[in-house]
């Protein structure tokens, strides 16, 4: 068991990143979305504790997670937040068709933490409301009084930078998860 | 910025329109539109890591299981020496400031505006009876606080302790939380409730769910829904019903048998009708009967317990006076005068008020913001052959007994008669069926908070008809013209249902009739003249009730001036401004 247990954790720590990109993604509550998050690893530990075969880790983690997401849009009886059980599908349809998880590797996130800190000011403002506040667009633009559409282009183009820094800064070899 | 990437940052805010999302599913059919979906929740994700503190997804080990806890605990020390560390999640210390009215104030100092944060420590205040604000937690939980109301402090983990020193607050969360007052707690887990601080005592009400109300000594009742219970020295802590018998109307009700009429001796919207010689200029067209009898309707002002009348317009009556039937006092108030000089089928009166119109099913009551809402009718000619389409937005505080042109943003419904809505306390929108004959037709909503209106369906759909919402399952249901249509307000892409009913033909038949839901017995109720109709919604079949002592419908229907009231568990419906007032008791 011990074997077997060190390489299932070592396996879902390398897809963890990715797992939680799936599920924040669509769950769009940061506290929802750990909670989701750490039931998907006890679903895992109850699978592995019976001896259940698990191939492809990724895609058997974000088949659990699409469940209790599913069940979390459920019991937050939609309305309040735009849900679609389609945007669900294609959302793992689209996790699968990425090649390993080298994309949420850990140089990727240094390289864009450090572009982050390279940004001007005001776009690191407008970063803050927006992901650290966990502000609407709409709740930005009231907030820097500013219009909305004005908000939708500046958070666009600080992303655009930002991917291009990032992609700059790394090279493939360097990736590593 | 290129379409997808508009519509996943809407999607991230919880913002995309039906139509957007028809259009967000389509797009992502392309193999590279799904390869940007994986990067935008990737950077999403890592950007709320780098600026918001979040811990990068790691594992906790407290859940109980049914699996053995020594292979738990090898599995997290296996990971803990993985990753170095187990992170422990932080709750999200901030609350969102989302709409301001009037002047508020945070706690230290300072003018509060939409959009600035409240941390854990720091505390809101609304300055004055007209002022009104409403914080939203990062969970959804929403706290609206009325005039004249101080928080001193969001406490305890993301803000789920809130203290208030005085006025009123009303949460609406799915969590647990406590509402502190100098007098004791309420506690909660899911529900909507109302907490009143006075001097020297803390009302609690209860809309939905159970709350626990725990006084300072010790001593704690659980309070259900439509009750209430004070927290107050020498006052009894119990629960009591909401709108209480000792009131005039209470007690005539209760008195009422099951399944019965009564009428109200006396209660006439007439006593209460402007001096007429008081306002030369509304003498043109000056029949008030058509304030009620001329294609218009009304609303319940669930929060005072008063059924709002507002109508007249066309060639009938210019006056734009709003009348309230109190059921509780059993008294009936005109609650603004009529404006001087009316407009000549003009939308806007010279004084900035709404024209007089046919209101036909265009009036709600927004619960959450205690505002009336008006969209749509004819407007009051005088001398002119026809009327403007009346396709402003208005609101009525109720307060401050004062109009508001709303002046929405978004795609908003065109209007002119024969149109329905109807207020959806989950959403906090009112649902508006737009049964215009060009491309326009469809489903809208309108929310206050963002005061934008929102397009849902494109699609013909009748005049004639009214429509309530059973928010139980958060269905829009349409009745009238030989149809009852539903649509589920739950779903993100709400679509029409046509609903297949017996035993109701008679009623569905009908034009513009009454029709409320009845959250006690769990049925669509609705009247047209002679029998009231209670519509099973899971068996899809109609009950006729016909008790004698009904009174005769109003000739062109009986639009929103059918309402249920909830605590007194019954209808009340207005037919004429010579007529009592009615009361329906059902089974």
């Amino acid at each position: 068991m011990a074997e077997g247990l060190k390489n299932l954790t070592a396996r879902f720590l390398a897809e963890r990143h990715a797992l939680m990109a799936f599920i924040s993604g669509l769950v769009r509550d940061g506290a929802a979305a750990e909670d989701l998050f750490q039931e998907v690893w006890l679903r895992l530990a109850e699978a592995a504790e019976r001896g259940t075969p698990v191939d492809d880790l990724g895609k058997w983690c974000r088949g659990v997670a699409r469940n209790l997401i599913l069940h979390y849009w459920r019991d937050r009886r939609e309305g309040r937040i735009v849900t679609d059980p389609r945007v669900l599908d294609l959302a793992a349809k689209a996790f699968d068709e990425q090649e390993g998880a080298s994309r949420f590797g850990a140089a990727r996130r240094q390289a864009l933490a450090e572009c982050v800190d390279g940004l001007p000011a005001p776009s690191q403002e407008l970063l803050r409301l927006k992901y650290e506040r966990g502000l609407t667009v709409e709740a930005v633009a009231a907030r820097v009084k500013r219009p909305y559409n004005g908000i939708m282009m500046g958070l666009s183009r600080i992303r655009r930078a930002l991917a291009d820094c990032v992609q700059k800064r790394i090279r493939p070899a360097e990736e590593s998860p | 910025m290129n379409r997808l990437e508009e519509l996943l940052v809407r999607w991230q805010d919880g913002a995309l329109t039906g139509g957007e999302l028809e259009e967000f599913v389509r797009l992502l059919d392309a193999p590279s539109a799904r390869a940007e979906m994986v990067d935008d929740f990737f950077m999403s994700m890592t950007l709320r890591e780098i600026l918001g503190g979040a811990a990068a997804p790691a594992l906790r080990v407290t859940r109980r299981r049914t699996f053995s806890r020594a292979w738990l605990l090898a599995a997290a020390a296996v990971i803990a020496i993985a990753m170095g560390v187990i992170f422990l999640r932080g709750e999200r210390d901030l609350a969102t400031v989302i709409r301001v009215q009037g002047t508020v104030r945070h706690a230290g100092g300072g003018t509060a505006a939409v959009g600035e944060e409240v941390p854990v420590g720091a505390g809101l205040e609304t300055l004055g009876p007209a002022s009104a604000a409403s914080l939203q937690f990062p969970d959804g939980t929403r706290v609206d606080l009325n005039g004249s109301t101080r928080v001193s402090r969001l406490d305890g983990a993301g803000g789920r302790r809130i203290r208030v020193e005085a006025g009123r607050v009303t949460v609406d969360t799915g969590r647990p939380l406590a509402v502190e007052t100098p007098q004791g707690e309420a506690r909660v887990l899911g529900t909507r409730f109302t907490v009143s601080v006075g001097a020297g005592a803390t009302r609690l009400e209860v809309n939905e769910g159970k709350v626990r109300l725990t006084r300072r000594d010790g001593k704690a009742v659980d309070v259900p829904r439509a009750h209430f219970a004070v927290a107050a020295s020498g006052v009894e802590l119990a629960a009591k019903p909401l709108a209480p018998k000792a009131s005039p109307g209470g007690a005539f009700i209760a008195a009422m048998p099951p399944k019965s009429w009564r009428s109200v001796p006396g209660a006439r919207l007439r006593h209460v009708l402007p001096d007429p010689a008081a306002y030369p200029r509304i003498g043109g067209i000056s029949n008030p009967r058509g304030i009620v009898q001329a294609w218009s309707g009304g609303a319940l002002d669930t929060l005072r317990g008063r059924l709002l009348i507002w109508g007249g317009g066309v060639n009938a009556y210019q006056g734009n006076e709003i009348y309230a039937f109190d059921v509780n006092s059993l008294a009936w108030e005109r609650l603004s005068d009529p404006s001087p000089d009316p407009a000549d089928g003009g939308q806007i009166n010279a004084d900035g008020t709404p024209n007089a119109r046919a209101t036909y099913n265009g009036l709600a009551y927004v619960s959450h913001a205690d505002r009336f809402f008006a969209l749509g009718g004819e407007p009051a000619r005088a001398r002119r052959a026809t009327a403007e389409s009346a396709d402003l937005t208005w609101t009525f505080d109720l307060e401050r007994k004062q109009w508001r042109n709303m002046n929405p943003a978004g795609e908003k419904p065109p209007t002119y008669a024969g149109n329905f809505c109807s207020y959806d306390p989950q959403t906090n929108r009112v649902w508006w069926g737009e049964t215009h004959l060009s491309d326009a037709g469809g489903l809208y909503s309108y929310d206050f908070d963002s005061n934008r209106w929102t397009r849902h369906t494109r699609e013909r759909l009748a005049s004639y008809q009214t429509c309530t919402v059973d928010t139980k399952r958060g269905l829009l249901v349409i009745v009238g013209k030989g149809e009852v249509i539903a649509y589920d307000l739950r779903r993100a892409t709400v679509a029409r249902e046509t609903w297949k009913t017996t035993g109701g033909e008679k009623f569905i038949s009908s034009a513009y009739p009454g029709l409320d839901y009845d959250p006690v017995a769990d049925r669509i109720v609705g009247w047209a003249g002679g029998a009231v109709y209670a519509l099973d919604v899971e068996t899809k079949s109609w009950t006729a009730t016909d008790a004698p002592g009904a009174p005769a419908p109003t000739q062109y229907g009986i639009f929103g001036r059918w309402r249920y009231v909830p605590g007194l568990d019954v209808f009340v419906v207005v037919t004429g401004i010579d007529e009592e007032v009615h009361f329906f008791k059902g089974g």
